[in-house]
């Protein structure tokens, strides 16, 4: 078409092109299966990010990692390396995804933009915290102890283990002495021996503090086959039987 | 207008949205009638964003194409224009993009954060009206998210509601932008030597 087309003109080639077939009309179908498929991506992705959520917030509780927080500056410098960042990333990657789909949605482009996302990240929160709060995932946890579980037992298995590596350890304390706890350790360590003397922090009083049979979280560093530590958490398993 | 029963209205005399529910019901030759009604408007529309751009007229026959397509998505219940105006918008966006050789952003943090908007008070209209005869000078040298909300408001007469359901923006941030707007329009004229009086 040229710059000297006229309205009528315009009109006209655009009415042929529909009667000769050339353009011709999306059924309504299509825009209803386009409708079901923009809503089944919400809600796919929304689900994928409870799930995801509440298994970081999991994985975090039963490996012991929180309690590396309460272990000042060494502890969090350990919690900031052993994050599983790989999950925040595909959160913030979900959370981008799931912005891009609802803003196609009146509803949403009406608000301003920053209240849809907090809303958005609330009620992953939420929801991610009241799954997390259930035994869903401890459940599909025993299913990866026991094998049971294709596809995703690894991550389940790695998202329970202690990382030795790191320095952090899980047991049950066997021995107390004045300065040092013997503990039974819940893994089998290569290259330690199964009853690991911590040694405790200088400022630690040990009086009252801990008792023979008590389980306890350690973040400290190996030396010569026994651990100087920095923190030391006691475990209260909840009424689940699940540690907090 | 008033027809007795059994008389059907001509179809010249039904609202847009009454004419596209025809053409969804399979009366495509009713489309003729809504390209009647926006081959104007959307010319203007496209000459005055695009400035003056040598294919408006390729590109409106682009944008009835992608109505008459899409028809079916239209809600009956909910106004034509804002609808038809949707696909013009991105259709220009589009080409704006692809001429511009410094990428143009049409985010804006405005659309962020919330504003209060003030709509419809006697200001308004009265500032309006004193606008639309003015609006023209000096639209071209206005920055393309400003411009296009001043053809929308002055020119074309939408609502906030409408800008908001056409540019797919928060409503608050459509005031936002054209308080901005008239803050630059007002630099302009004022180099341009134009008295102005809103």
């Amino acid at each position: 078409m040229n710059t000297n087309t006229s309205p009528q003109d315009l009109k006209q080639e655009v009415l042929e092109k529909i009667q000769s077939g050339e353009v011709s009309m999306k059924s309504r179908r299509y825009f209803m299966l386009k409708v079901i498929y923009t809503v089944a991506l919400t809600v796919l992705t929304a689900i994928s990010l409870f799930i995801l959520v509440s298994f970081l917030l999991f994985s975090l509780r039963v490996s012991g990692q929180f309690f590396l927080l309460g272990f000042g500056f060494r502890g969090l410098e350990a919690f900031v390396l052993l994050f599983p960042w790989w999950a925040f990333l595909v959160t913030a990657i979900l959370l981008f995804v799931l912005e891009r789909i609802l803003v196609t949605f009146r509803f949403a482009y009406h608000s301003p933009f920053i209240y849809l996302f907090l809303s958005s990240v609330l009620a992953v929160a939420v929801v991610s915290y009241i799954i997390n709060a259930t035994s869903f995932h401890g459940s599909l946890l025993d299913r990866a102890h026991k094998k049971n579980l294709p596809v995703v037992g690894g991550y389940y298995q790695n998202s329970s283990a202690v990382r030795h590596d790191r320095g952090l350890f899980r047991g049950v304390i066997v021995s107390i002495g004045d300065n040092f706890i013997v503990i039974d350790d819940d893994d089998d360590i290569r290259g330690m021996p199964d009853l690991i003397r911590i040694q405790v922090p200088d400022n630690m009083s040990m009086v009252g503090l801990f008792d023979i049979g008590d389980r306890v979280y350690i973040g400290g560093d190996i030396a010569s086959g026994s651990v100087r530590a920095y923190g030391i958490r006691k475990i209260i398993p909840s009424p689940t039987g699940q540690m907090k | 207008m008033r027809y007795a029963k059994g008389m059907t209205s001509p179809v010249s005399a039904l609202s847009d949205e009454e004419i596209a529910h025809r053409v969804q019901e399979g009366n495509t030759e009713d489309f003729g009638m809504l390209m009647d009604r926006y081959v104007h408007k959307l010319s203007r529309y496209g000459r005055k964003f695009l400035s003056n751009d040598d294919h408006i007229e390729d590109m409106v026959q682009e944008i009835f194409i992608k109505a008459y397509e899409h028809i079916q998505s239209f809600d009956s219940n909910q106004k034509f224009s804002p609808w038809i105006y949707r696909i013009a918008h991105n259709t220009y966006a589009n080409e704006l993009r692809r001429k511009s050789r410094i990428p143009v952003s049409f985010f804006d943090f405005d659309v962020l954060v919330s504003y209060a908007v003030d709509t419809n008070t006697p200001e308004h209209e009265q500032e309006r009206q004193e606008m639309k005869k003015i609006v023209d000078q000096g639209l071209e040298q206005l920055p393309s998210r400003y411009r296009e909300i001043v053809i929308l408001y002055y020119i074309d007469d939408f609502g906030y509601k409408e800008i908001s359901d056409i540019l797919h923006i928060p409503i608050g941030t459509v005031g936002v932008r054209l308080r901005r707007a008239k803050e630059s329009l007002k630099e302009i004229y004022k180099k341009l030597h134009i008295n102005h009086e809103y």
